[in-house]
């Protein structure tokens, strides 16, 4: 009998090369969507912090109080990116995170949007613990509560404050901001703010009403809006007050109409908020609020000795 | 021979390939399991979201008194305001990001829902600020309900109290 043992190039039978490559490919699949889920759930997180952290942000309501602090742990480290857009009848803010997952960063989508907070950061901030912080901004009825973001690690240096700013700061409780008489005591890893002069990061002006940062001046009124001016990038700063320009036109709108229907209710105000609507309607920058707060602080003066207040 | 090693290629085959559908199953049973974690995940952020809304909401310059009143009050819904409010509903639809807020008035007592208007106010108990038909849970707040009201000689402020009620919507097959 002869034997067939003629050997092939490889020497294993074709059953054996034909499951080795199906193997192969089978264990290359399976790899393959194993990281995709990965990637997913990496994904599906990020969108899950970045619509919690919009959601601890509502307490931050104030009601008699003006201004109120939480601290938040996110546990690892997580970059905040912030995104705003003055587009539609309220605008809308949008925060996307990014969180390391097995060592990578797993970059998030901007899922979290909300129309009703106006948000002041840097447009990117990192870290694992925030403090959040918000301040009313009203004009000169009550607006909104303007929220700030500051990672735990940024600290800041106020050069010559004021006696009121320094008391709000020690009220905040804020462990990243210090108070000192000249910008020599500031330290190299804190960013530095002068209120009368000298050299610094940052520069205010409280008697012309600016914030000078990056050589653009970003123009404020009331405190709420010093504050979003040291802490908010200029971008940032200049799209969330065309969004709360917004707010206060509609707002003034319905105080108007408010006024006509407690006119047919014998409850007759003089308080005329029409041309402070018109001014927000029409406000373009920061720069505008030198024309329009004068006409806020009439109809303010007008409101408060009114006999039927709408506000 | 070469029928059988024919054979024994096929068999190897039709059992890779039955072994590649089973855990294809497997992967989207688990899948499937996952998804349904996510979508509990997203009611549950909606709850959250209902329900710290509605213990703030009444501080929106929206809702409060302010100092309309002549004092700061906390927790108190501007009656007067709210119902001009109501007929600017297309603009607020999107706004605090539920699906729907309702305020309804439980004292003093009206009997039945009697959607306020210009026309009945304030002799009513219900104002809808965003949607008219509603698929959702509530979650619900008290608040004081204040107005001007017209006395004998001059204007005064009336309190009541009410509920306010916001809705969210949890996932549904389609």
């Amino acid at each position: 009998m002869r034997k067939h043992d003629k050997k092939g190039f490889l020497g294993i039978s074709f059953g054996w090369l034909f499951a080795l490559i199906v193997g192969a490919f089978i264990l290359f699949l399976a790899i393959f969507f194993a990281v995709q889920f990965v990637n997913t759930q990496g994904a599906a997180q990020n969108i899950v912090t970045s619509k919690s952290l919009g959601i601890l942000l509502d307490p931050l309501e104030t009601g008699y109080e003006q201004s109120k602090v939480t601290y938040v742990d996110l546990g690892i480290e997580t970059t905040i990116e912030n995104a705003c857009s003055d587009v539609g009848e309220f605008g809308e803010h949008s925060i996307r995170t990014s969180q390391e997952l097995f060592g990578r960063e797993s970059v998030g989508v901007f899922a979290a949007s909300f129309s009703n907070k106006y948000i002041f950061a840097e447009d990117e901030i990192s870290g694992k613990e925030f403090y959040i912080f918000s301040q009313q901004f009203s004009f000169p009825f009550k607006v909104s509560d303007l929220i700030f973001i500051l990672p735990k690690d940024q600290f800041y240096c106020f050069v010559n404050a004021d006696s009121e700013m320094q008391q709000l700061i020690f009220d905040l409780g804020l462990q990243t901001i210090r108070n000192v008489s000249s910008e020599m005591q500031c330290r190299a890893n804190e960013m530095s703010v002068c209120f009368t002069g000298g050299k610094c990061d940052i520069h205010v002006n409280q008697n012309e009403g600016y914030t000078l940062k990056e050589n653009v001046r970003m123009y404020f009124e009331t405190e709420a809006l010093l504050f979003a001016s040291i802490f908010s990038s200029t971008e940032l700063y200049e799209c969330q007050l065309q969004r709360v320009m917004k707010r206060v036109a509609h707002l003034a709108e319905l105080y108007s109409e408010k006024k006509s229907f407690l006119a047919t209710r014998e409850c007759t105000t003089i308080v005329d908020v029409s041309a402070l609507q018109i001014m927000a309607e029409d406000f373009e920058n920061s720069e505008d609020i030198l024309l329009i707060k004068e006409e806020k602080e009439s109809v303010a003066r007008i409101n408060e000795n009114s006999r039927c207040r709408l506000w | 021979m070469v029928k059988q090693a024919q054979f024994k290629i096929q068999q190897t085959a039709f059992m890779l390939v039955a072994l590649t559908i089973f855990f294809v199953l497997v992967g989207l049973v688990f899948l499937g399991f996952q998804f349904s974690n996510t979508r509990e995940d997203a009611d549950q952020l909606k709850a959250d979201q209902a329900t710290l809304l509605v213990s703030k909401l009444a501080n929106s310059p929206e809702f409060s008194c302010e100092q309309a009143f002549n004092e700061n009050k906390e927790n108190c819904v501007d009656f007067d305001k709210i119902l001009v409010l109501s007929e600017n509903k297309e603009k607020y639809s999107n706004f605090w990001g539920v699906s729907d807020i309702k305020l309804r008035k439980i004292y003093p007592e009206i009997e039945g829902e009697v959607m306020c208007t210009k026309e009945n106010y304030p002799e009513c108990n219900v104002v809808h600020f965003i949607e008219e038909e509603i698929r959702g849970n509530y979650v619900s707040n008290f608040v004081s309900l204040c107005r001007k009201e017209m006395g004998e000689r001059e204007v005064y402020t009336k309190c009541e109290l009410a509920m306010l009620l916001v809705s969210y919507e949890e996932y549904y097959e389609e």
